[in-house]
Formats: C-alpha cells, structure tokens, sequence
C-alpha cells in the first residue's frame, strides 16, 4: 500500500526538516516540505496531498492566505488541514473554530505522539 | 509726644507681634498687651467674619466670667458694627449718657468708658479691639487713645500677615495633595503603559521564540528515537533537554498567556463552585496547609469567565501554598460588602474602580506563611518580579491573575507584612441586574 502523502508549508526550515524526520520515521507517510505559501500551493497541486501541516504566521503569504487558496480550488479544496502554529498554547488540539476556520489547531511545541495522533484523526 | 516707657512697649510689642504668625496668638497678644499697658478692667477683641457677617469675641482679660464657655456671637446691629461703619476709633467716657449707643449695646463686657479700635489693613476691616473702664480716676486721655490706636495699627498689619501666611499654607497644602494624587495617578499610568509595552514586547518574543523552541523539541524526539536506548549518557542527556526545552515552553506559554488580549466568555457563576473547583486541582499541594471557609450565604451570581477566574484562583493558592513550606492555614473568605470608601484600581483606569457605597463580591485568599516585605509588596504586580529563586517562577502569574481580574472590570489588592502571612482581596462587581440570579 502506497505511503499517505503530507505537505508540509511553514518557513521555519529546520523545524520542517525535523518534522519531516519523526513523522518519516513511522514508515506511514511521505513528506514533503514548501518553505513559504506559494510554493506550497504549487506542490499541493502536483502532489496532492492527503494532508497539509500549515503554519499560520508566515512572511508575504500567510496561512489564512493559504487557506483561502486551497478552500478556492476544485481539486486541493477537501484536502485537511493541521495547522501547527507558534501562537497556540498547550499539546493538544484546540477547538478555537474562529482562528481555525475549524481545523485542527495544534502548538508549534507539541510532540511527536500528540501530533501523530492528530494527523491519523484528520487524513484522508 | 513719645515717653520712653511707651517707645520700649511698642518695640516689645512689634518684636512680638512678628514672631506670632498664628492668628489665635496674634489676637491674644494684642489683647494682653493692651490690657498691661494701659491702666483699665478689661480689654477684648471682637473679629469680624465677613462671611457670616458676624463679630465673635476671640480673646478677653479681665471679664469676671469665662467668655470661653459662651462664646459671644453678635451682629453688625452692635458698637463693634457702629465701629465697622465708621471706621475710626470710638471714646466713650460714659455709655449711659449715649441713648444712641447703649440700645446698640449687645457687647456683653461694656460698662461705662471704653475705647472702641478698628482694626482695619488696606480696606480690609478685621475686628475691634476694645479697653473698659478705667482703674484710674478721669476719663480716657489722649495718650492712652494714641496707645490704643498704635496697638490696633500694628496689629492689623500682623493680623493680615497671618491671615495671609494661613491663606498660603492651606493653598501649599492643597497643592501638595493635588501634587501627590497626580504622582500617584501618573506612577500607576506608566505602570499601566509599562505593563501594555511588556505585553506587546512578550507576544512577539514569544512568539519568535516557539519556532525554535518547537524546533529543538522536534531534533530532540527524532535523536531519542533512532540512538539506541542503552546508551544512558546519551539518553540522559536528551532527556535533560527536553525537559528544559519544556520548561522554557512553559515559560513562553505564560508570556503568551500575559500579553493576550484574550476575549473573555462569560457567564453566570456561583463563585463557590469557581474556588471549589480550583481547589480540587491543587488539592494534592495542600499537604500539611488546613483549608478554612468562611463564605457567606446566599451569595449572589456574578458574570464571570470560568476558566479565566479559576486560573487565578489556582495561581493564588499556590503562591499561598509555596509560602507555607512548613504548612500553615489557607483561609477562604467570601462576602459581598457595602464599601465604606472608594477603591481605587490598580492601574489607574477609572472602570476598574469601586465607588463609596457600592455592593461588590469580595474574595479574600489568606496564609500563613512567610509574608511579603514593604519593599516586594510594591512590586508584586510587576512583571517578571519573582521571590522564587531562578527557574523557579516566571514572575508573571501575579500579573496575569491582574489582567484578568481587570478584564473582568474588577480589582485586586494584596496586603501583607514579612512573617506576618498574605492576604490577596479580590473585588468583583456585582451586576445592578443579577440576571443569573433568577434560577
């Protein structure tokens, strides 16, 4: 069976490196990485992820930005959603639908098993 | 003509009169000297209030009765009134031969010969001195007139002097109150912009500082995962890191947590259940600390954000419970009280003050413990300002427990001595409709 796919778009380079590590470590999922908004929507469209790990505080595109783009495209528009953000306060996921626009929030500091438990509850 | 013995009396006297700044001092002397000098029964002063338009006798020698007991009180329809009028110098030799003169008698001490004096400086009139009746035979001659007006002279300069030297001191002394309570309003403004600056400053470092903080926390969950376990040194290590990349997170999450201009939810709360509930959560602190109630009945309902308000309880209690090591007693009290003064808030900002009379809900957390030093107390609410020792408090929890007591339009004392416990007062408004209160 094929591995899902998860995008991952934050500009914190070495924090997506390292996601990218624990997450591949599983054996579960492909990841890639796009270091700012547009060239994360770029990649969406030619991997169609099965899951998009979105920061929200970015420079030039940030992720309601984001958001707006995928939520406006036939093909990436179902795709979930996980926002990691540095602004979000505990581990676990919190239903603040205002900010989230409903998705999943999780913290930027979060752990390994908090984040995958999220990332099996909302893929596709 | 001056005698020698008349000189050396008016230099005694001006030499007096000048070191006598207070009003009461300068009247009895004027009253005495005359009296001393000049061979009469009695002497008095009447001062004039121009506000009340009346004459009240404010020193007398010689009068066979305490005018002190009844103080005398007369209007301008008096000889000192006629005096007033004129404003020159009356001498009388004997009043029952003046018709005119003794209906207006209402001056109590006059018998037959006096000598009225105004006292009057730049326009202003200022009492009547009088001397009666003579112990010498003969009427009043013009030397003892002249003595008299000397003495009236001289002492109006020094009763305007004082009077002035009053007016100056009553304004100093408003301006001094007016100086203090806007020192006191500006301190608490910076304090207030200060704490806003800290706020904004916090949220953008902390959040500069997640990214990485998440970042670390991810190296170090993939090094522990794929370096095998029985290298112990290396698990320890790792281990230590995470748990101080944890505490720095903690760290930040208050910082968060203290700049936010977090939007409360609220809704109708028995505040009981609100301690009650925190209690619970640090009930495995309490160890050897006796918990005792005092909450007064049928409390009313208060409009509060549940969350927002138990995270200051729980923040209080442990700072109640960290003071007393040793165990001690953590005293709850809760009451609504009518407030007998006003309470100023705590930065300054006018909706977060009580007025005199307001009912509001007061919760008081007091210990035991160790108290807090004149010198602390003054900068308990500051941020960052910590008794803990290093990495043992943020110095933000007081701060945050502020925010969010102002949030709630409500405010927050802590009164304390070193040895002597703490007691942190809550005040909370209790809303003029208690629509929770129905059911």
């Amino acid at each position: 069976m094929d591995k899902k796919k998860i995008l991952i778009i934050d500009d914190e380079e070495n924090f997506c490196t390292l996601v990218k590590k624990n997450i591949e470590l599983t054996d579960e999922f492909e990841v890639s990485i796009a270091t700012n908004g547009q060239d994360g929507i770029k990649l969406a469209g030619e991997i169609k992820p099965d899951l998009i790990l979105l920061d929200m505080i970015m420079p030039d595109m940030d992720g309601a930005d984001v958001i707006a783009c995928i939520k406006n495209d036939k093909i990436l528009k179902d795709i979930p959603v996980v926002i990691l953000t540095a602004i979000a306060k505990g581990d676990e996921s919190i239903p603040q639908a205002a900010f989230s626009g409903g998705y999943a929030l999780l913290s930027k500091t979060t752990t390994i098993p908090a984040l995958l438990a999220c990332i099996k509850k909302n893929i596709k | 003509m001056w005698y020698e013995g008349q000189l050396d009396f008016l230099f005694k006297f001006s030499e007096k009169l000048i070191s006598a700044l207070n009003l009461q001092n300068i009247v009895q002397h004027i009253t005495e000297t005359a009296y001393n000098f000049l061979p009469v029964e009695r002497t008095a002063f009447l001062t004039w209030d121009k506000n009340t338009a009346k004459f009240s006798l404010a020193c007398a020698v010689g009068l066979n009765y305490d005018y002190r007991a009844k103080p005398l009180e007369i209007g301008k329809d008096s000889i000192a009134g006629h005096v007033m009028r004129n404003r020159e110098a009356l001498v009388v030799q004997d009043l029952e031969q003046d018709f005119y003169l003794s209906k207006l008698n209402k001056e109590e001490f006059l018998q037959k010969a006096f000598i009225c004096a105004p006292l009057i400086f730049k326009n202003e009139f200022l009492g009547v001195l009088y001397v009666c009746d003579k112990k010498t035979p003969g009427p009043f001659t013009q030397r003892e007139v002249s003595v008299v007006m000397n003495i009236v002279r001289m002492g109006a300069i020094s009763m305007e002097n004082a009077r002035l030297l009053e007016q100056l001191s009553k304004r100093a002394k408003e301006l001094e109150a007016a100086y203090q309570s806007l020192k006191e309003m500006q301190d608490k403004l910076i304090q207030s912009e200060k704490l806003k600056a800290i706020g904004l400053l916090a949220s953008g470092v902390a959040h500069e500082m997640r990214n990485p903080i998440g970042t670390i926390m991810q190296g170090v969950t993939f090094l522990e995962q794929i370096i095998p376990l029985e290298t112990k040194e290396v698990t320890e290590t790792l281990s230590i890191v995470k748990e101080s990349i944890q505490r720095a997170d903690r760290i930040v999450i208050s910082l968060l947590d203290f700049s936010r201009a977090t939007k409360l939810e609220f809704s109708w709360e028995d505040i009981n259940a609100v301690l009650e509930n925190s209690l619970n959560l640090v009930k495995t602190e309490l160890k050897s600390i006796e918990v005792v109630k005092e909450i007064q009945k049928n409390l009313p309902k208060v409009s509060v954000d549940m969350n927002k308000l138990m995270q200051v309880f729980i923040n209080l209690f442990m700072n109640a419970i960290h003071a007393m090591p040793q165990g001690g007693r953590l005293i709850i009290r809760v009451f609504v009280k009518q407030l007998r003064e006003a309470i100023n808030s705590v930065d300054g900002q006018l909706n977060n003050s009580f007025a005199a009379g307001e009912k509001v809900l007061m919760v008081e957390i007091e210990d035991t413990g160790a108290g807090i030093s004149a010198e602390n107390l003054r900068r308990i609410f500051d941020p960052f300002f910590t008794t803990k020792g290093q990495g043992k408090g943020t110095g933000l929890g007081l701060s945050i427990c502020r925010n969010i007591i102002m949030m709630h339009k409500g405010t927050i004392d802590v009164q304390s001595q070193a040895l002597q416990g703490t007691k942190v007062i809550i005040y909370l408004r209790i809303p003029d409709r208690e629509e929770g209160n129905n059911g």
